[in-house]
């Protein structure tokens, strides 16, 4: 389970490298967000541009990491491929994160995240 | 195919399997939706049917034609707790941050028809999937 993290202003951006968020990978890939987040700044987006399947494990660890990061911070979701938004889709998960398109428009869409 | 009842082993088998689906000329979205009802339907044996035991094994059957797929799981696990015609189970509500519980939904959402029986001490799991 690989993870690349980079802070731009107070938003803390994590790409998955993986291509696959499945049951194989879920259980670290939550553990790796709890240290890759913890102490980081409010606002933490995570990159699925490279990640081009998403299953109901994959997508309960996603949820989780929401969780883990509390009432005062907030997880964004950013390079939703086809797959993974059909899944995100259908369990009308994506009713609960904000998603943008490419990660560029993430970082934009904040005030003073330059 | 024989598909070893494990995460790895399932993962394997949907590379496999969408690999020889995209070799048939089928759009992404069709072969994307089998994957994902594959894989739940898979990921269900290995945490359920066989969440006691190790060493179990999945027999797959994908058929593929001009209607779209047909999925067959068998398996010598736990049984379910229904048969015939999978029942209505509604996806969890998104307010309460649910962490699991998608995979049923996800197999009726987006399959024409989920049919499950149990003989002779096997599960026996035909799943269709029409060509979008």
């Amino acid at each position: 389970m690989q993870l690349t993290t980079r802070q731009i202003g107070n938003t803390l951006i994590i790409r998955v490298a993986e291509r696959r968020l499945d049951a194989v990978v879920s259980i670290r890939f939550k553990e790796q967000m709890r240290e890759a987040t913890a102490d980081g700044p409010p606002r933490v987006i995570l990159d699925l541009g490279n990640v081009t399947f998403l299953d109901s494990s994959g997508l309960g660890a996603v949820v989780g990491v929401h969780k883990l990061l509390g009432p005062a911070r907030r997880l964004e979701l950013a390079g939703i491929t086809p797959n993974v938004g059909k899944v995100l889709q259908l369990t009308r998960m994506d009713s609960i994160f904000t998603i943008h398109r490419h990660i560029a428009d993430a970082i934009c869409s904040h005030d003073g995240a330059a | 195919m024989r598909v070893a009842a494990t995460r790895q082993g399932v993962r394997r088998a949907l590379v496999r399997i969408v690999a020889e689906l995209r070799r048939t000329g089928v759009n992404e979205a069709h072969y994307g939706t089998v994957e994902i009802v594959l894989a739940e339907a898979m990921n269900n044996v290995v945490e359920h049917a066989y969440s006691d035991r190790t060493g179990g094994e999945i027999r797959l059957l994908v058929a593929h034609g001009p209607e779209g797929t047909l999925l067959q799981l068998r398996d010598r696990g736990a049984p379910l707790d229904w048969v015939g015609e999978q029942p209505y189970g509604r996806p969890p509500h998104p307010e309460t941050l649910p962490e699991g519980g998608f995979g049923w939904p996800l197999i009726r959402l987006l399959s024409e028809n989920c049919h499950y029986q149990r003989r002779n001490g096997e599960n026996c799991l035909s799943i269709t999937i029409s060509l979008s």
